[in-house]
């Protein structure tokens, strides 16, 4: 029966977390020193490139106002597709970690290690549409160039 | 009485700055083929109508501006002062096509703050930038660092007797080499190898610590043009904070520190005179000074328990006084945490070395560790001649490169510098306070904008108001130039309005 209760609680207490809002890197940042040691839940969008060293990863990831450094074990970074970048939106996930106003184990980084992280919302390809009047101005312009350049040779040679 | 400038002097201003445009124009065929080859099909038409632009522009000035005179040394600041407002007008066209940035004038903002090797942006999402746009960005500082007038008197303007005003106008008031070609040079050699040597060595750290190849080689390439020229422009958002590596940390150290250094310098360490670096009046400043703001910074950072160790302290706290001492901007800290973790006294402590700068004749800003150096000598000597009988004659001396007499005439002019850097500051603090800024952030933003650093406290936003934006825009300019170029300007702009 006590172990029955003791997973109750344990159960609890970890949905608990997740279902606590999500902190944000704004509030993170104010709010540095109570957030401190603590564990907190931070979603956003993982950019760059994740970076594994020696069985653990980093991955960078950006919500409105800023980045935050994550560290985890490397397989748990392993479920993530898409980081972002000029051609890709990354996957959207939700960081379950403690959070270090400025880590011992880091050199004084504010980062976050995860004990858990959950992709939200899949990444996707971002599509750079050719605009018109770019390919229009792409083909006028240096033809007016190569035009100038032309009458410049000739206006050299003749003065 | 005033006498306005007569055609043939413009048309000698516009020969030359055309000629610069249309140099900008070709440089932006690097950007081009970076985005060729990563297939960056949209970012290759705003450069393709950027270098388009600039040619165009270029060639109708060259043109219209047809001539064979020489320029002398009026035109010479003048087309300096001229061709940096030119170069950010036309380079910040293809920044603004990519609709990273809100306005043209932010654009314009990110264009003068690379050239003059400043750091500061307001580009938008600079995570999901491409790559040809950040190659474009670093580009603008490794031109900028060196001057974009060295640039020119490499490849684009012939005759020495062109190229001592241009040279001079660039706040470079030391030659390297007796020739000014040659010593431009010189100065485009020691950068190059610097640039190999730190590419190599960010790449592949970058590489080893967990970065794709080709993208290592990308950063690498972008973080060593950016820190050898002392700019501290980066292709993520976090900084270097992105790498969360200690070693890329120290090699960007390194390389600061060697941008810093005054070119000639760098001579006489090329020529085996190593003694000097130990000798030399700026090296020897910048340590002492280096040493004594990083105390005053560590203060403030112990007394307020923010770092937990000597490492965490050395790679928050001696990095951020080793990037504003050398005017780079790089950070190893979020921008908000200076105004919420930092003390005062530590926001001092690098204010200060933002302000005082580096070395003459590097690629470095703000006053500049030389004059400081004179300051403080100079303040020595005047002590030292009161205690001693008024019929004593006192010489002093610094050795800087070679022994040199402290005369009235240099202690003078370097006075005069210092007191513009000084208003110039003021001139931004002014202006960021009476738009509601907090007087320590003011201070702080307009030091890092005046003395080409970029470091920044948050303030510079692309919400920030357009007065202060172009309050930025001017201090940097000005910053860049050492005033003696943008002066002439000033004074030819008067001419053509008041003069006779």
């Amino acid at each position: 029966m006590k172990k029955i209760i003791f997973f109750i609680l344990i159960l609890l207490s970890t949905a608990n977390a997740y279902a606590a809002p999500a902190v944000s890197s704004e509030e993170l940042f104010k709010e540095a020193e109570k957030y401190d040691g603590e564990t907190v839940i931070y979603k956003g969008e993982v950019i760059g490139d994740i970076m594994v060293r020696e069985g653990f990863a980093w991955l960078n990831v950006r919500d409105k106002s800023d980045a935050i450094g994550v560290f985890c074990p490397k397989d748990m970074a392993g479920g993530i597709k898409y980081k972002g970048g000029y051609g890709f939106t990354g996957d959207t996930v939700s960081v379950w970690g403690v959070f270090h106003r400025s880590c011992p184990e880091h050199g004084g980084d504010t980062d976050i290690h995860a004990e858990k992280i959950i992709i939200i919302q899949e990444g996707q390809a971002i599509y750079h549409p050719l605009e018109a009047g770019k390919v229009k101005a792409s083909i006028i312009l240096p033809a007016i160039a190569l035009g100038l350049a032309i009458i410049y040779l000739i206006v050299r040679r003749f003065r | 009485m005033i006498l306005r400038p007569q055609v043939q002097d413009i048309k000698i201003v516009g020969q030359y700055s055309g000629r610069i445009i249309l140099g900008l124009g070709l440089l932006m065929l690097i950007p081009l083929l970076v985005a060729v080859c990563f297939g960056e099909t949209a970012a290759a038409l705003d450069f393709v109508i950027g270098a388009s632009f600039c040619l165009s522009a270029g060639y109708v000035l060259i043109i219209l501006c047809f001539t064979r005179k020489e320029l002398t040394w009026k035109h010479g600041m003048v087309v300096v002062s001229l061709s940096w407002l030119l170069a950010m007008f036309f380079g910040a066209i293809p920044l603004y096509l990519s609709r990273h940035w809100a306005s043209f004038l932010d654009a314009c903002f990110d264009a003068m703050s690379g050239f003059a090797t400043t750091g500061l942006t307001l580009v938008q999402d600079l995570d999901h930038l491409s790559h040809a746009h950040n190659m474009w960005r670093h580009l603008t500082m490794y031109i900028g660092g060196q001057g974009i007038m060295i640039v020119a008197l490499t490849f684009l303007i012939r005759g020495a007797g062109s190229a001592l005003p241009i040279y001079i106008g660039e706040a470079r008031d030391e030659k390297v080499l007796p020739n000014v070609v040659q010593t431009a040079r010189f100065i485009w050699l020691v950068s190059l190898v610097y640039l190999l040597m730190g590419t190599l060595a960010l790449s592949f750290t970058a590489f080893s610590c967990g970065m794709p190849g080709p993208k290592s080689f990308l950063h690498g390439l972008w973080v060593a043009m950016a820190a050898w020229d002392t700019g501290g422009f980066a292709p993520q958002s976090q900084n270097i904070l992105y790498y969360h590596n200690f070693t890329f940390e120290l090699i960007t150290i390194s390389l600061m520190l060697l941008g810093s250094l005054n070119f000639r310098l760098h001579y006489a360490l090329w020529a085996g005179k190593r003694k000097e670096i130990f000798r030399n009046i700026e090296t020897v400043s910048f340590f002492i000074s280096a040493m004594l703001l990083f105390s005053l910074t560590a203060w403030g950072l112990t007394c307020g328990g923010v770092y937990p160790g000597a490492l965490s302290l050395f790679r928050k706290g001696f990095y951020q006084v080793i990037s504003a001492h050398t005017g780079t901007g790089y950070m190893t800290i979020h921008p908000q945490q200076f105004v919420r973790h930092w003390s005062s006294l530590s926001l001092m402590g690098v204010t200060l070395c933002m302000a005082i700068g580096a070395g003459a004749c590097s690629t470095a800003g703000g006053i500049k560790i030389l004059r400081i150096g004179i300051i403080f000598r100079t303040l020595l000597q005047d002590i030292k001649r009161t205690m001693l009988p008024r019929s004593a004659v006192v010489m002093d001396k610094i050795h800087h490169i070679k022994d040199v007499v402290l005369g009235e005439k240099v202690i003078r002019q370097v006075a005069l510098i210092t007191l513009a850097y000084i208003f110039l500051y003021l001139l931004g603090t002014l202006v960021g306070i009476s738009l509601g800024y907090p007087l320590r952030l003011a201070l702080f933003e307009s030091v890092s904008a005046g003395a080409n650093v970029g470091l920044s406290c948050g303030i510079t936003q692309p919400s920030m108001p357009a007065v202060l934006k172009l309050t930025y825009i001017f201090q940097m300019w000005a910053g860049r130039l050492e005033f003696v170029s943008v002066f002439a300007l000033l004074g030819t702009v008067i001419a053509l309005v008041r003069g006779r």
